[in-house]
């Protein structure tokens, strides 16, 4: 049988925010590409559920808030052939009702704490030639939504940045792409600010399945990006609308 | 590689809300300053490059390296080097001797 260009076998991949969401699912389905999964959430107890639900092997627990001391994360940890970057938070609120903290939390968590992990990782030299880097934005940082001015705008300045990044990391053949997620059903959008039945409205009347994303389908093109049947490609940020309608 | 060097990067940024912490910037002697160039490669073992390395003659050696040694030179050193200065040197020595005078 031809090999499975698909397999993440014999890979150690750091997966951030894998206490819920997308981060669970995608360490959840990198497990079961057989790779070796560097768990990275805040809250233990939710990082061990992630791990109960992964296919067995010898995977590590890196607990940690990445807005606070990031170089006590990394040190320990392996040498990665894949990161997932999927921490991030919503935001929703007019832009008449926009303050300081309102940024400084969503820019902080949504891209100062993930560009600051990168370069961590790439000073503690904890990244393999050849390695893959997947940044989870947002369709939002080109498709205007209301109330979502901070958020929207986060994930447009980590679009970019993962632009300028694909740049300095192609001699060592680390490749760097973005997946931009229309809505998925997790904790973002739930306790996001709309109520769910607005939700379920919207997810019946604006996207063309009548479906929004589930988080594994998120976790399974991660998987594709971080396998080596993405070896040669780099710089793509891939819509995962869901169908939407209002793009 | 462990590197525990008072200029090292690791140190300067663990907590990364600060200020740049210019208590760090002192003049190097060549030794000190040969070790944060080679930090500067990725893949080039840092054995390979000694004071009399010509290292626009290392394989890895690029314009992205030669970006990253001037912000190391900018970091550690406060000093500022031109692109074109470094084009213009031969050996990392030559470099030490360069920003030393600067």
């Amino acid at each position: 049988m031809a090999p499975n260009p698909f397999t993440l076998e014999g890979k150690t991949i750091l997966v951030t925010g894998a206490s819920s969401g997308i981060g669970r699912s995608t360490a959840v389905a990198c497990s079961q590409m057989r790779a070796t999964v560097v768990v990275n959430g805040r809250n233990e107890a939710r990082l061990d559920a992630t791990l109960a639900l992964m296919a067995p092997g010898s995977h590590v627990k890196a607990a940690g808030d990445l807005t606070g001391d990031v170089a006590a994360i990394v040190a320990p940890l392996p040498k990665l052939d894949g990161v997932v970057h999927c921490a991030g938070i919503g935001h929703s609120k007019l832009c008449k009702q926009i303050e300081a903290e309102d940024i400084d939390l969503v820019m902080g968590v949504n891209f100062k704490a993930p560009v600051l992990l990168q370069a961590e990782l790439l000073k503690q030299r904890k990244v393999n030639k050849g390695a893959s880097i997947v940044f989870v934005a947002s369709i939002g940082y080109d498709y205007p939504n209301v109330a979502n001015g901070i958020y929207c705008a986060s994930k447009g300045a980590l679009v970019s940045y993962a632009n300028c990044l694909k740049l300095e990391l192609a001699p060592r053949l680390i490749r760097v792409n973005v997946i931009s997620p229309g809505m998925v059903w997790t904790d973002l959008i739930v306790h996001g600010g709309m109520t769910e039945e607005t939700l379920r409205e919207d997810e019946q009347n604006n996207y063309l399945f009548h479906q929004y994303n589930q988080p594994e389908d998120i976790a399974h093109l991660a998987v594709y990006l971080l396998s080596d049947a993405t070896r040669r490609m780099t710089g793509s940020n891939i819509l995962f609308s869901a169908g939407a309608k209002r793009l | 590689m462990q590197r525990t060097w008072w200029f090292s990067r690791g140190n300067v940024t663990t907590t990364h809300h600060a200020e740049p912490q210019h208590i760090y910037l002192r003049t190097m002697n060549l030794e000190e300053f040969v070790q944060g160039f080679a930090e500067q490669f990725d893949d080039t073992d840092p054995e390979e490059i000694q004071a009399g390395t010509q290292f626009h003659e290392l394989e890895e050696w690029s314009s992205l390296i030669g970006m990253a040694v001037i912000a190391f030179v900018k970091t550690s050193m406060g000093k500022k080097l031109e692109g074109g200065e470094l084009k213009a040197c031969v050996t990392v020595e030559d470099v030490y001797n360069l920003v030393k005078g600067k």
